[in-house]
């Protein structure tokens, strides 16, 4: 499993001088990191502000609740990636993209997971050669329709069977619609950070772990990215700025979708803090809970990163527009 | 210009990760951040994401082959940020600061059907969670809690005016959906924020009818106690 191979590049591909066959870069992170934890006692007290305090907390919080998703999403990318033949690919979705993007809208229902889970499973699915806007349905119906966040909402507006339901529909519709959409005018992807095929005889298990570490590291800095976007605004905009606009229809749904975007709540919460929201209409609430799920800061840091900037500029914008139309529709229709 | 991270420098990203997700979920920590039923993921993930990073050593053993994947983003830094953030500040539970910014919890009222609450348990005084008093007092003008003596825990947190409240956040996933329980206290003088107390109190009828506004107590009796393992509930 070793590459002796490849070693004749190795000095002029690694950065950094080595020392002892690593490069220096470990030796000083390790110092400064030791450096702090040593000095901690000494920088508690004078990093006590409430205001950071705050954003602190909220901050690990994201972090802290994503990161079990996310690893859960890149362990099934690794599985994705190394385990699941091409034969058994091929049978799962459909060749026809047209016919697959429904199909794998539906098949968001069976994967209870939070929307960090879902990006390295689209990218993995792409890179396996499932058409794009196949993957980026699933990406977009994972999170929003599975069990686990209609239960939750069920919970949320007790009585009201009918919310559960336009959230389910404005969210499939918002994920089917948005890959027809791909499909018709975009079409390819770029997938940065190409993973070299293990060309040098590494066994299934190496295979599989060296997945999952590149899918982690690669998601979990732009998940981070996210988190502290995330908890800045929710620790320094005044909640009063987003009460303001409730009572204005146009208002309320726009202010709902941006409220959406940049607070990045857990599909699985995210219903809570809607019902929470009392001034606003069932309308403004479902576009809250539709747009949530498919697009917020710290999903676009991860798909930036993932697919590269100029798709990101093009999907968030596409995602958020069909979002807002699909969760007004289905509330003018049901609610 | 910030440097490339290197395979040996990702390594140590894992292991430090997974460190820190383990040593909050061996003690109460994760508590102050997220909900108790996310301990097992968090060790577990922990658990991964140090075999991953020992996996590597392993693999390195054999080969000094750095420049196999190394070319990560360099957002992968900021995967440090949580760990140091967790070291440095400590973060605590969230408080006073909060309270005031926070969503308040929803009652849920629903209009149209009759309510009939049950009677409080007996006791005197009997001990009541926050939301519990919320959901009574918005109903009938809180006649299920008339001419009882009611025993509550929460901290201290103040609004823009001066009144002060016993106040209890309540979370569903984790410390960002947040939302927030308050009882406008009267009687005695506030002690300082973030404090927690047990208060023995008597509702003022008629506050906190609908769920709009905090219903408010008159304090009889009031100590000082430790904040509880699980701030949230």
């Amino acid at each position: 499993m070793s590459a002796p191979t490849r070693q004749d590049d190795a000095p002029t591909t690694a950065p950094g001088r080595q020392v002892g066959g690593l490069p220096l870069q470990v030796y000083v992170v390790f110092a400064v990191l030791g450096a702090l934890v040593v000095s901690q006692q000494w920088l508690v007290p004078r990093l006590d502000s409430p205001a950071l305090a705050t954003w602190s907390t909220i901050f690990v919080a994201i972090v802290v609740q994503s990161i079990p998703f996310l690893v859960g999403g890149v362990l099934l990318a690794g599985v994705i990636a190394t385990m699941l033949s091409e034969k058994a690919l091929r049978r799962l979705v459909p060749a026809n993209p047209g016919l697959g993007v429904p199909v794998a809208g539906l098949a968001g229902v069976a994967l209870p997971g939070c929307e960090c889970a879902s990006v390295p499973v689209a990218s993995s699915l792409m890179r396996r050669g499932v058409a794009p806007a196949v993957a980026l349905t699933f990406l977009l119906a994972a999170p929003a329709v599975n069990p686990v966040v209609l239960v939750s909402t069920a919970v949320a507006f007790p009585n009201r069977p009918e919310i559960v339901l336009a959230r389910f529909l404005a969210s499939l519709v918002t994920a089917v619609a948005v890959g027809w959409l791909w499909l018709r005018f975009a079409g390819r992807v770029p997938i940065l950070h190409r993973q070299r095929t293990h060309d040098h005889g590494e066994g299934a298990a190496q295979a599989f772990l060296g997945s999952v570490r590149h899918d982690f590291i690669h998601a979990a800095g732009f998940l981070v990215l996210g988190a502290m976007i995330a908890a800045a605004i929710n620790t320094f905009v005044p909640r009063e700025i987003i009460d303001s606009v409730a009572g204005n229809v146009f208002l309320a749904v726009g202010s709902m979708a941006i409220f959406a975007f940049v607070v990045a709540l857990c599909s699985e919460a995210d219903a809570f803090v809607a019902a929470s929201l009392s001034a606003f209409s069932d309308t403004a609430k479902l576009v809250f809970m539709v747009v949530g799920p498919a697009m917020d800061v710290k999903l676009a840091s991860m798909e930036s990163g993932q697919f590269g900037g100029a798709f990101a500029l093009r999907f968030v914008p596409l995602v958020i527009v069909v979002a807002v139309l699909s969760a007004c529709g289905m509330g003018w229709w049901l609610l | 210009m910030v440097a490339a991270v290197t395979r040996a420098t990702q390594t140590l990203l894992l292991a430090v990760t997974g460190a820190v997700l383990l040593r909050m979920a061996a003690g109460d920590a994760y508590l102050r951040y997220v909900n108790s039923w996310m301990r097992w993921p968090l060790i577990a993930c922990g658990v991964l994401l140090i075999v991953l990073a020992l996996a590597d050593l392993w693999r390195d053993q054999g080969s000094q082959d750095d420049g196999h994947d190394a070319h990560v983003p360099r957002a992968a830094w900021l995967l440090f940020a949580p760990s140091l953030v967790f070291f440095l500040i400590a973060p605590p539970a969230l408080g006073a600061h909060f309270a005031e910014r926070a969503q308040n919890a929803v009652v849920p009222i629903k209009e149209a059907s009759e309510v009939s609450l049950p009677p409080l348990p007996e006791g005197d005084p009997v001990a009541l969670t926050l939301d519990d008093v919320l959901f009574r007092a918005a109903y009938d003008d809180g006649a299920t809690l008339a001419d009882r003596r009611l025993e509550l825990t929460g901290f201290v947190s103040r609004d823009k005016s001066g009144t002060w409240y016993v106040t209890q956040f309540g979370i569903n996933c984790c410390a960002a959906d947040a939302t927030v329980m308050r009882i406008a206290a009267s009687g005695v003088e506030a002690p300082p924020d973030d404090q927690w107390v047990r208060v023995v109190a008597t509702h003022v009828p008629g506050t906190g009818d609908g769920g709009v506004e905090p219903p408010e107590v008159t304090i009889e009796q009031i100590e000082p106690i430790e904040a509880p393992k699980n701030q949230y509930s």
